[in-house]
């Protein structure tokens, strides 16, 4: 018998996953999920320079919450004693990060490096005014 | 010949025979381009460019300095940045961007010194911006819309490069995959597509979105167009720090693609998949996989079983967490690569600012589109002090155990094989206001992203509305050519790659 054939799709399956998510994260009294306030959202789009209104604010919010009900499921996976993997293929080999010897390997091309620069002078990039 | 359609190897020995040059050839696409222009799969056409690299590769010819691939049409996702043809990343924060060099894959495939595969680049094509998306809705420049249908996505990110090899518009295509986004688009649009072992195909001039999972990879009509053009494709690049080049990374894909199942010599024409075992995972047919997706991987199974393959169950039993994983450790690496866009070197400047900060902090917010503005907030959230243990560090542990249930895996397969999607294509619009319930229907492409696993998809059949369904064949780590060598033995028992739209045929 087909794998497939025990089971019958279910168009709600993914409701269902992220409320179980939610759920399984609200059980956790010791770790309440993270939820976020509007200032807390206003932090972080200033950690990452990024200018929002009011209106996105509200927005941001709900999906951002959204998402972290999403992700909140890791909390709940016992990894006592795994490392932390951030090249893939180190599952397999040892991925010593590969170094290069110090010197000058770019070619010069500042004309076309700055070509792309919004505001320029004398071949330098032009920002407003840091210090009076 | 109809060369729309055509496989690369009728291309190439069509150009040999002198039926057609390379100059014709890039004139056919291009007026097949400029006629589907309502697909919204380019995003830059320039005649004279391609023109003038289709005179390169005729002189290349004429000089008998072929390659597989010399002449034939190529047209790049907009993620690889070319020098001559704009390079947006579907940003309005790149809008006007052109790149002072090539890619390291536009290189490799290009014809401009002589050195390359000689490819004649026809363009750029769509996509979500800076790849993020599942849907190509999230491309500033609009939506690309499936061939088969044009009220639905194509599937995202490499959108543009899907629906235009299934129009006909490009007989090869480049694309990225950071979570999915070359399986999933090839999937609905009933091409077929591979993303490699990470780390085998340099990312040097593919525009970063999550440095630890990017990896570019080829699009085409089958398997065998699609070994042809990752060959052509991989290799050591000292330019890009995780670029392998062990000896199994360096071995070409085309000797692994003819070694497998005796493919030269047919020496067992019957059943050349004898003893192969295929892993299907009882995770990826739970719940939520649409019935017509589950009968079309189910009949794919059966025929695979036909030429001579076992089918083993196996279990991946984390599936579900590669879903909040990915989505940690991808928004993490994308709010640290996309600080580099201030407004300052290259990229949008607002025009309203009274000071440094807010120029850069406007410029931001004007330039990026709500997705990747949603991914970057998220990153810095789970990078920032107090979070990065609990989230950033976590994910990553939970995708090493992710990759050790693979590995756990192929101690019982050769491949793993099951849908790419737990559905066809969508609506434009269906699902453009809920971000989490995009991010769930990456559930079965994820994982293999997250283990820097190769991963492709082929075309097995047509679903509810006539929409295109993709099988997932998962290798283990350097088994590219093997895995394309075992769907091109399916795609010569079967036809689904080989069926277009009526309507561009």
């Amino acid at each position: 018998m087909s794998i497939a054939s025990n089971f019958t799709a279910n168009p709600r399956f993914f409701e269902e996953l992220s409320r179980s998510v939610i759920s399984a994260n609200l059980d956790q009294a010791s770790q309440p999920r993270m939820k976020l306030t509007s200032d807390d959202l206003k932090r972080i789009a200033h950690l990452a320079r990024i200018a929002v209104t009011e209106d996105d604010v509200a927005l941001m919010q709900t999906q951002l919450n959204g998402i972290f009900g999403l992700i909140s499921e890791l909390k709940a996976v016992d990894t006592s004693g795994v490392e932390p993997l951030s090249h893939p293929l180190d599952i397999v080999q040892d991925m010593a990060q590969r170094l290069r010897e110090d010197r000058i390997t770019e070619a010069d091309q500042r004309e076309a490096n700055m070509a792309n620069a919004p505001a320029q002078e004398n071949g330098l990039f032009l920002v407003p005014k840091v210090l009076e | 010949m109809n060369f729309a359609h055509a496989s690369l190897k009728a291309l190439r020995a069509a150009l040999d025979s002198k039926q057609v040059s390379a100059t014709e050839l890039a004139e056919y696409f291009l007026a097949r381009a400029e006629k589907a222009l309502a697909l919204n799969a380019f995003l830059h056409i320039d005649r004279g460019l391609t023109l003038g690299q289709a005179r390169e590769a005729d002189a290349r010819i004429a000089r008998g300095e072929t390659t597989a691939l010399t002449g034939i049409p190529v047209a790049h996702k907009d993620i690889f940045v070319t020098r001559d043809w704009r390079s947006t990343a579907g940003s309005n924060m790149l809008a006007d961007y052109v790149s002072p060099f090539d890619a390291t894959v536009v290189e490799k495939l290009g014809a401009t010194d002589g050195k390359g595969a000689g490819m004649v680049c026809l363009g750029k094509l769509n996509c979500d911006e800076f790849a993020m998306g599942s849907s190509n809705e999230n491309s500033a420049f609009g939506p690309v819309k499936n061939p088969w249908n044009l009220a639905k996505i194509p599937g995202g990110s490499s959108g543009g490069s899907a629906a235009a090899i299934a129009a006909g518009l490009t007989p090869a295509a480049t694309g990225t995959d950071t979570g999915g986004s070359l399986r999933q688009p090839a999937a609905m649009c009933g091409v077929t597509a591979i993303k490699p072992t990470y780390g085998r195909v340099s990312r040097y001039g593919m525009i970063a979105f999550a440095s630890s999972l990017d990896q570019g990879g080829p699009m085409a009509k089958s398997a065998e167009d699609c070994a042809l053009l990752l060959d052509a494709m991989v290799g050591f690049d000292e330019r890009d720090s995780t670029s392998l080049n062990s000896p199994e990374a360096l071995t070409p894909i085309m000797a692994g693609f003819l070694a497998a199942f005796a493919l030269e010599s047919r020496a067992d024409a019957g059943a050349p998949l004898k003893g192969i075992r295929i892993g299907v995972p009882k995770e990826f047919f739970g719940a939520g996989l649409a019935d017509d997706v589950a009968g079309a991987v189910e009949a794919a199974f059966a025929e695979f079983e036909k030429l001579g393959a076992v089918r083993v169950e196996i279990s991946l039993p984390r599936t579900t967490l590669a879903i909040p994983a990915y989505y940690v450790i991808a928004p993490a690496e994308a709010s640290s690569n996309l600080s580099r866009f201030d407004g300052v070197r290259y990229g949008h400047r607002t025009k309203n600012y009274r000071d440094l900060a807010e120029m850069i902090a406007n410029s931001r917010a004007e330039g990026f589109g709500a997705e990747v503005k949603r991914r970057i907030l998220t990153g810095a959230y789970v990078l920032s002090h107090g979070y990065y243990d609990a989230y950033y560090l976590q994910a990553q542990r939970v995708r090493r155990l992710i990759g050790l249930d693979f590995q756990e895996a192929f101690k019982s397969c050769d491949f793993i094989m099951g849908p790419v999607a737990p559905t066809t294509a969508w609506d434009i619009g269906a699902k453009n206001n809920d971000p989490v319930a995009m991010y769930l229907e990456d559930i079965y492409t994820l994982g293999v992203s997250l283990a820097g696993l190769p991963g492709m998809s082929a075309p097995c059949g047509f679903g509810n509305g006539g929409m295109p369904i993709g099988l997932q064949i998962i290798g283990n780590y350097f088994d590219e050519g093997r895995m394309l060598a075992a769907a091109h033995q399916y795609q010569q028992v079967t036809d689904w790659h080989t069926r277009r739209p009526e309507a561009l045929r």
